[in-house]
């Protein structure tokens, strides 16, 4: 599905709620057995007094301590709304006409206070617990880095945004709130920098979110696939990571981040194809190492795509490329082997994925233990039993490990899943399929649009001075200015001070 | 200025190099060293430079004329100067030296594939999967087209080192002596040379989708030099390697030279050669397509998609019966034809034509004013 960007439709939604009535509403709410009711004090004053909330969603500590002892103290004292306002020593406190309104609330953990039950004014105290079930730190396990920061994202959206704002200390950085989903009511946030991120990237991100219109947000991947630009490509469109570092690094070069409640994961766009093979360990590390594994990472994604694809191609139609030094060892390799070399090369590389997806599924000290029998006792034993070759063995071992090199997990899937194509191309016409499926490919990566932006900048539409940061990670002297393919709007990141040494100082 | 098309559709002046140079290039840089030779020999280099630069003649009237037509291309030129109907029956004949070039594209390649890779896969699968790619890309737009003419310029560009093995083996004095034709002989040269450049005239069609016309034709013009050095350099080299003898008896001298190519992993290069010239087809086929589909378009008025298989469709028809090699060189000599007679005979008139009619114009309004 190719998308447009067309406006956010006028859900017909909340018309219809605001036919509730509050007796309605706390009907529904009483059904659970969740829902408490109360009037706080008893007897002849001027309101009475009555509180409602779930009692599973809120700070029951504040409710007693704060709440309910003000009100107590201060009874003879209350005759309406204002006066009420006034006592609650707590911070947000809402006074709302609409009964759909109390509602929504209602159910994200606030406390409704009605006086003398018949008025239509209501007030909302939020006292809800957000930290109650979720986990206070994560270890970024995922995307494991040996040098710098490994404080990750977790599931509660505030925590998050705390995270963000200790390392990004400036009021340019900016949260916009989008509510989504129709059941789950999630709290999405947009994130980016006033003044810098261009404003058709916020636009198009914000019209994508209030355009969803859908029950429940399970997780932040789930936003991403419905916003992408292209739903029908094995490619991720927006780069999605629980690190700190890298949300920070994307919105300070003029990118957008999407946070969801819910979810450790945060989503950054308008990414390019070669973002994702960047590591946050390329800057903690030297410019020239990090440059290296850079060049090694990249490599690597396409030695695993095409040496399999390379092994059936080669040994079924064309072993005249080979000299004869070469061939000798891989005809003494597969001289038992009863298979074509694509049955062959489809049963190992299956195998592999099975290892590892029994591995991601399993906890992990029995994984660890599943990969050593699997790697080893499985490949020894199919090449004893002569079911494939050694030489193949060692390809398909390396395409597997070189897949992993990807920072992004999303990308290293869709590497892997890239080779069953090349290689039944492979055995469908050689050489020759191969170059159609890599034209194949390269026809695909190039409609691809993330954002608005075209996927493969800056290699094509080729962008001169974007490369400081891309296959190479240049010395910070050279990364003074944002990737012009944003549309940043301020250009330069910093200024370093030219006080380069001369060879005449000595 | 009004002869462009929506700003969104438009790409940049530069990579009309690439779209361009990427057409020109095609399947006959495998074998027109032994075409160019009939005639002035190892001095038909210079007849091949000579028809490289008049090129650059033919690029400027082109850009002439599409200045001063209504919307930019070559399918409103000729409703301008014609009339509706003559106008489209004209372009309809565009049409067909379309799909002439596209043919000549692809069969020669699967010739290749047949004799040196794949004896025994039938004509209509290797067509049917070099139709399904190129169709695949150009259904993306013509930026992904854009895009694949782009990598379609780095890939084989790369292969120009590979050169250096030959140059090894170069026996210099084959060039000698110089200059010992006579006029005729270079022309009949020259004549043969052209099949390999063609490709420019789909600037005809290109015009309106460059976003800055006025820069847009020094890249033309770099396409052109980039498309005639290339095979200069090739023919350069295999002139040097082979003497005219063993030229007139070998096909297809460029994978001849490739295959004294070793390295201790890779016996045989000319296989890299072959696979890697699937880049440099299907750039010139795209376009190609591209156009076809723009024609019936603007023209019919049929849709992109259906127009893309009827053309995609008509091409596998024509391909179809032409199982014999000798149609090949037949092919060859139909398209060499018709191209000197668009690029050198058509345009230089319709630019005439067109000077006439804005002379005579120019006058009235002088006229009318007086």
């Amino acid at each position: 599905m190719q998308r447009n960007n067309e406006p956010a439709k006028d859900s017909t939604k909340q018309m219809k709620e605001a036919h509730k009535t509050i007796a309605e509403v706390l009907r529904l709410a009483c059904k659970s057995s969740d829902f408490h009711q109360f009037s706080p004090v008893e007897g002849d004053f001027p309101v009475r007094i009555q509180i409602s909330y779930f009692q599973t969603l809120v700070d029951n500590l504040k409710i007693n301590r704060y709440l309910v002892s003000e009100i107590q103290k201060n009874i003879k004292h209350i005759n309406g709304i204002e006066d009420m306002k006034n006592i609650i020593p707590l911070e947000e406190i809402n006074v709302t006409y609409d009964a759909a309104e109390v509602e929504r609330k209602l159910i994200k953990g606030y406390v409704l206070i009605q006086l003398n039950e018949t008025d239509d004014a209501f007030i909302l105290v939020n006292v809800n617990i957000t930290e109650r079930g979720h986990r206070l730190s994560n270890d970024t396990e995922n995307e494991f880095s040996v040098v710098g920061p490994k404080v990750g994202f977790v599931e509660n959206i505030d925590l998050n945004i705390h995270l963000l704002r200790q390392q990004m200390a400036v009021p340019e950085l900016v949260f916009e709130e989008v509510t989504v989903g129709s059941m789950s009511n999630t709290k999405v946030m947009i994130v980016y920098l006033d003044g810098v991120t261009n404003d058709q990237h916020v636009q198009t991100a914000r019209q994508r979110l209030q355009a969803i219109d859908v029950d429940i947000i399970y997780d932040s991947s789930f936003l991403d696939q419905i916003i992408s630009d292209n739903t029908n490509t094995p490619f991720p469109l927006f780069l999605s990571t629980e690190r700190v570092d890298r949300v920070i690094y994307a919105i300070s070069s003029g990118q957008v981040a999407v946070f969801s409640d819910g979810s450790p994961y945060v989503i950054t766009g308008p990414s390019t194809f070669l973002d994702f093979f960047i590591s946050p360990e390329d800057y903690y590390v030297p410019w020239i190492i990090g440059s290296f594994f850079r060049i090694i990472r990249i490599m690597s994604v396409f030695f695993s795509v095409f040496a399999t694809p390379l092994y059936v191609a080669i040994l079924t139609y064309h072993f005249a490329v080979l000299p004869e030094a070469l061939l000798e060892p891989l005809i003494m390799s597969r001289s038992h082997v009863p298979f074509p070399p694509v049955i062959e090369a489809i049963f190992l590389e299956i195998t592999i994925e099975l290892l590892r997806e029994a591995g991601a599924r399993l906890p992990t000290k029995i994984g660890q233990t599943l990969g050593i029998v699997g790697g080893i006792v499985i490949g020894q034993a199919t090449v004893h039993a002569a079911l494939t070759s050694n030489i193949l063995l060692i390809i398909v071992a390396l395409t597997a490990l070189a897949s992993f090199t990807t920072p992004i997990f999303k990308m290293a899937n869709t590497i892997r899943l890239l080779r069953f194509p090349f290689i039944l191309l492979a055995a469908l016409w050689g050489g020759l399929g191969i170059t159609a499926g890599f034209l194949l490919l390269t026809g695909h990566l190039l409609r691809l649009k993330s954002l608005g932006t075209p996927y493969l900048v800056p290699i094509f539409p080729f962008r001169t001075g974007n490369f400081s940061d891309s296959i190479i990670r240049a010395s910070y002297a050279f990364m003074t200015s944002r990737s012009k393919y944003l549309k940043p709007k301020v250009l330069t990141k910093y200024q370093p001070k030219e006080d380069k040494e001369d060879i005449n100082d000595e | 200025m009004g002869k462009q098309v929506k700003e969104s559709l438009t790409v940049s002046p530069y990579l009309l190099w690439t779209l361009i140079h990427g057409t020109q290039m095609g399947s006959t840089l495998l074998i027109f060293q032994s075409r160019i030779i009939n005639g002035a020999e190892m001095d038909s280099l210079f007849s091949f430079a000579a028809v490289g630069l008049s090129l650059h003649l033919i690029i400027a009237m082109m850009f002439y004329l599409l200045s001063h037509s209504t919307e930019g291309d070559i399918i409103s030129l000729h409703n301008q100067l014609f009339g509706k109907w003559v106008g489209s029956l004209m372009t309809f004949v565009f049409y067909g030296y379309i799909l002439l070039f596209i043919v000549n594209e692809l069969r020669p390649y699967i010739e290749v594939i047949h004799v040196w890779v794949f004896p025994y896969t039938p004509l209509w699968s290797l067509s049917i999967l070099f139709l399904l790619v190129a169709s695949y890309i150009v259904s993306g737009g013509l930026r992904v087209i854009t895009g694949i003419c782009f990598f379609c310029v780095i890939i084989p560009s790369l292969l120009i080192p590979s050169l250096y093995f030959p140059l090894k083996q170069a026996h210099w004095t084959n060039f000698l002596p110089l200059f010992n034709h006579n006029a005729h002989q270079f022309a009949e040269s020259a004549y043969h040379s052209l099949t390999t450049m063609l490709g420019v005239e789909f600037l005809l069609l290109l015009y309106p989708f460059i976003k800055n016309q006025e820069k847009s034709k020094k890249w033309a013009h770099i396409a052109v030099a980039h498309s005639t050095l290339i095979p200069l350099i090739i023919a350069f080299v295999s002139f040097s390697y082979f003497n005219i003898q063993e030229l007139q008896h070998t096909i297809w001298p460029t994978l001849i030279l490739s295959k004294i190519i070793r390295f201790p992993f890779l016996e045989r290069f000319d296989y890299i050669y072959i696979f890697i010239w699937f880049f440099v087809i299907i750039s010139a086929c795209c376009v190609g397509l591209w156009g076809a589909i723009r024609i019936l378009k603007k023209t019919i008025g049929i849709k992109s998609r259906p127009s893309l298989w009827i053309t995609g469709g008509l091409v596998f028809v024509i391909m179809l019966p032409m199982k014999n090699p000798m149609m090949i060189e037949k092919l060859d000599s139909v398209l060499t034809l018709s191209g000197w007679i668009l690029l050198y005979g058509y345009i230089p008139l319709l630019c005439a034509w067109m000077s006439l009619r804005r002379w005579f114009a120019n006058k009235k309004s002088m006229h009318n004013e007086n």
